[in-house]
């Protein structure tokens, strides 16, 4: 691929990821009950883990998205970007395979509806951005050292 | 080596901004909540529950005051005779909500549902406002109806 169509690319991802993550955070945010509660739902963590993810992951996607749109520190921001691709993912998956009746709560407090096929679908697309996202930044980092 | 460093950076400095800026939104988690959320800490997984048959056993007794978790709407339609409508968000926007009541009393938390959720976090802000009887309606209000225990409705009152 060319060198400036993959400049184009990396940019989209980045600004696609840093937005969603954005928007995601902000919806958040606000009302970190509800938040706890929708991470207790997927019963793998209990009330008081899920309270410190309740405080804590909404700062961490508002900042990677911040710093991913501004382009700082894009080496470790892509990759917790992919982290947290990678954990939603499971979450899902697992829920699903549980047969788990919640609300997905990954970009908004207000999806609804049992978590299906689809929303794994989603999930392993947003996943695959976020690593062809690692991919570009790390290569144009080893582009630019030699 | 610096992605490590980077990547601990920004974890390390927004959990500490989220944990600042609960402090400070409404209805946030306080420090005290999350030190209590804290494995050591927590005492949420020795709730004792209590059946609909000894719950009602108390109640026949006039012991335990039982504190309804749902919403108001649905409190004002039925509930349990004598209970208190107290849901989540009042419990924590109003910690002194039970100021009149004895640390020592006990106090049965239901909602609707077996289980319920909001009734273990309540009964877990309660018990962190020193209530230290606590007691989680197993089955909820939804088997106390089932069993056909007494059930104060709008049209009673």
């Amino acid at each position: 691929m060319n060198t400036q169509w993959s400049k184009w690319i990396c940019r989209l991802l980045r600004f696609g990821f840093g937005g969603l993550l954005i928007f995601a955070s902000l919806s958040k945010i606000p009302h970190p009950y509800e938040f706890a509660a929708i991470i207790e739902n997927y019963r793998v963590l209990g009330t008081g883990l899920s309270r410190w993810i309740a405080v804590w992951s909404p700062y961490l996607e508002f900042c990677i998205g911040f710093l991913l749109i501004i382009g700082i520190w894009l080496d470790a921001v892509s990759v917790l970007n992919a982290g947290l691709m990678s954990v939603f993912l499971v979450l899902v998956i697992q829920a699903y395979i549980r047969h788990l009746d919640i609300q997905c709560g990954c970009f908004s407090m207000e999806s609804t509806g049992v978590i299906g096929v689809i929303k794994i679908l989603e999930n392993v697309g947003y996943l695959a951005g976020s690593f062809l996202l690692v991919y570009f930044v790390f290569r144009k980092e080893l582009l630019s050292k030699t | 080596m610096r992605l490590f460093f980077r990547i601990t950076i920004l974890g390390f400095s927004t959990l500490c901004v989220g944990i600042l800026v609960n402090q400070w939104i409404n209805h946030g988690i306080r420090w005290n909540v999350l030190m209590y959320s804290l494995p050591r800490f927590s005492r949420l997984q020795e709730f004792n529950y209590i059946s609909a048959d000894s719950a009602h056993t108390l109640f026949i007794q006039g012991k335990g005051l039982f504190i309804d978790i749902r919403y108001p709407d649905d409190f004002s339609l039925d509930h349990i005779p004598g209970a208190r409508s107290a849901p989540l968000l009042k419990i924590i926007q109003q910690p002194e909500l039970f100021r009149e009541v004895d640390f020592d009393s006990m106090m049965i938390c239901y909602g609707f549902e077996p289980e319920d959720i909001k009734a273990k976090q309540a009964a877990d802000l309660l018990r962190r406002n020193g209530f230290s009887q606590i007691l989680v309606l197993q089955g909820g209000f939804a088997e106390w109806i089932e069993m056909g225990y007494p059930v104060e409705r709008a049209d009673n009152q």
